[in-house]
């Protein structure tokens, strides 16, 4: 059975900002101009109508709905409280929690208020410092939307919102980073990988040093903040650092789309009705998540069937046979799946960050054992993990082999083979 | 044969790894600490989710699809206790 309890909203197709790295927009898919701007209250009420179904039929109790786009606040305001009433009405009987991830260039005290009313959680994107943010996060005009997302969180901070969320940009000081953060009084902090893969790399990555095994770019700007971050007594929360130190210290059931094993079990709904895996995917190549699954005229549970949807929720488990062999694939989960996509191999790849991951684990996991006291780290059945000896291992012949059926799986979702 | 990348892994490791977090006072545990609530700092808060939520939820509140880590408004800004112990 698959459980999903995670539903992406993209109740408007369309933004304000044309950010350069967008998976929408700027990454190969064009899909969504074939998509109705805003997403109907009638299709919001269909899709409550069958959520109530898959609900009732899998016992499941809890839901996240998450609006998202293109920018969702384009929306009007009535319009989430429309929302909002549709699901309470619809399925009184189960527990929401509510999201929004905006750009937050349009969030002033008015959206504040009705957000908070409807208890709707706010994310704010953001990219560092002025000019980091402005290179990337523009208007359609080409102007940069720094001032007015930083005076949005700023703002926020009255109503108790100082959480944000960070596409690494490798090419940002981390302490210039850092201060920014500080600056803004920033409490919790999400840290996002650039959407990309083997044949469409992100900006900030040398392809002409892929094969360079000692180059890891990402890591070692992870690893800059963390030290930062580690020294700082008054530090926020860094997610995606928390959830490491987690994993490695060993504590189960947590991780997401890019970490740990757990199962990704997300649905997003177009703005037109269409029930899709999740839309970052797209980076990969066009109409990757298309299919013809609509709330209008399907039950949720027809995804299921879908190919792209059971390997997507399947991911840390479908992965190549070098992740199977890696010692550090429990805590990384072969990485989210897009990162892993080549026009070769399809996603029979470790993630284009592998090197990166290992990296970075393994100074965590080393950082965490130097810091424990060695009385304790002695009475422990562990050993430093050690880089180079991971990434030789590579090299070397696996034990453990890939199910040929898992592999085929993996490789049959090559562009040409999709087409 | 695949090194263990986890340090701790059954009962007793996490046990000497719970004490160690509890006793020290080094300065090099306090982010560790602070992580799993054994020395909580009002900066280093854990979004407060509820335990169906926690139960039932695809993945964890903030997932990378979510992004940010917002505070639910009235949230305690204290640290959820997130023992390394389970």
């Amino acid at each position: 059975m698959y459980s999903v309890t995670s539903f992406v909203l993209k109740i408007v197709s369309r933004c304000n900002l044309n950010c350069s790295y967008c998976y929408m927009y700027n990454m190969g898919d064009q899909t969504y101009l074939k998509q109705p701007k805003f997403m109907s209250l009638e299709t919001v009420q269909a899709f409550a109508d069958k959520l109530k179904s898959y609900c009732n039929s899998t016992g499941i109790d809890f839901v996240q709905i998450i609006f998202h786009g293109g920018e969702p606040l384009l929306a009007k305001p009535a319009y989430f409280e429309k929302c909002v009433a549709i699901f309470k009405t619809t399925i009184p009987e189960i527990e929401y929690v509510f999201t929004i991830q905006t750009n937050g260039v349009t969030l002033d005290d008015n959206w504040y208020q009705l957000l908070q009313k409807l208890n709707i959680s706010i994310g704010i994107s953001i990219d560092g410092p002025e000019k980091y943010h402005d290179e990337y996060r523009v208007f359609h005009n080409g102007k940069g939307s720094y001032t007015q997302v930083a005076k949005a969180i700023q703002l926020g901070k009255k109503y108790n919102l100082r959480g944000l969320l960070l596409v690494v940009n490798i090419n940002i000081p981390i302490e210039e980073l850092y201060a920014e953060m500080k600056k803004l009084d920033v409490n919790s902090l999400n840290l996002l990988l650039p959407d990309g893969h083997y044949d469409q790399a992100p900006f900030g990555l040398d392809v002409n040093r892929w094969n360079d095994k000692n180059y890891t770019p990402y890591a070692d700007w992870f690893i800059g903040l963390y030290k930062i971050w580690k020294q700082d007594k008054e530090r926020p929360s860094i997610y995606f650092f928390e959830t490491l130190v987690k994993m490695i210290m060993g504590q189960e059931g947590i991780g997401n789309q890019l970490i740990g094993r757990r199962t990704n079990g997300v649905v997003v709904l177009e703005s037109d009705g269409s029930v899709e895996v999740v839309d970052s995917l797209r980076a990969c190549f066009e109409g990757i998540t298309r299919n013809e699954i609509n709330v209008n005229t399907h039950q949720l549970e027809d995804l299921f069937e879908n190919d792209t949807f059971q390997l997507y929720y399947r991911a840390h488990d479908n992965v190549c046979e070098q992740c199977l062999n890696c010692p550090v694939y429990d805590i990384c989960g072969g990485g989210f799946l897009g990162h892993r996509y080549s026009d070769e191999n399809g996603f029979d790849n470790p993630t284009m960050y592998c090197q990166d991951m290992v990296r970075l684990i393994t100074f965590i996991q080393n950082d965490i054992l130097a810091s424990l006291p060695a009385e304790s780290v002695a009475q422990l059945d562990i050993e430093p993990l050690v880089y180079k000896e991971i990434i030789n291992s590579f090299d070397e012949e696996n034990d453990i082999k890939i199910d040929p059926e898992v592999q085929q799986t993996l490789v049959s979702f090559k562009k040409e083979l999709q087409a | 044969m695949k090194k263990n990348s986890k340090i701790t892994s059954n009962l007793k490791s996490k046990e000497v790894v719970n004490k160690a977090l509890s006793n020290s006072n080094e300065d090099q545990l306090d982010l560790y600490q602070a992580i799993f609530g054994g020395k909580a700092s009002a900066n280093c808060p854990v979004v407060a989710v509820s335990a169906k939520a926690s139960r039932a939820s695809g993945y964890d509140k903030i997932d990378t699809f979510l992004q940010a880590a917002p505070m639910d408004p009235g949230a305690p800004a204290s640290p959820a206790s997130d023992s390394p112990l389970g």
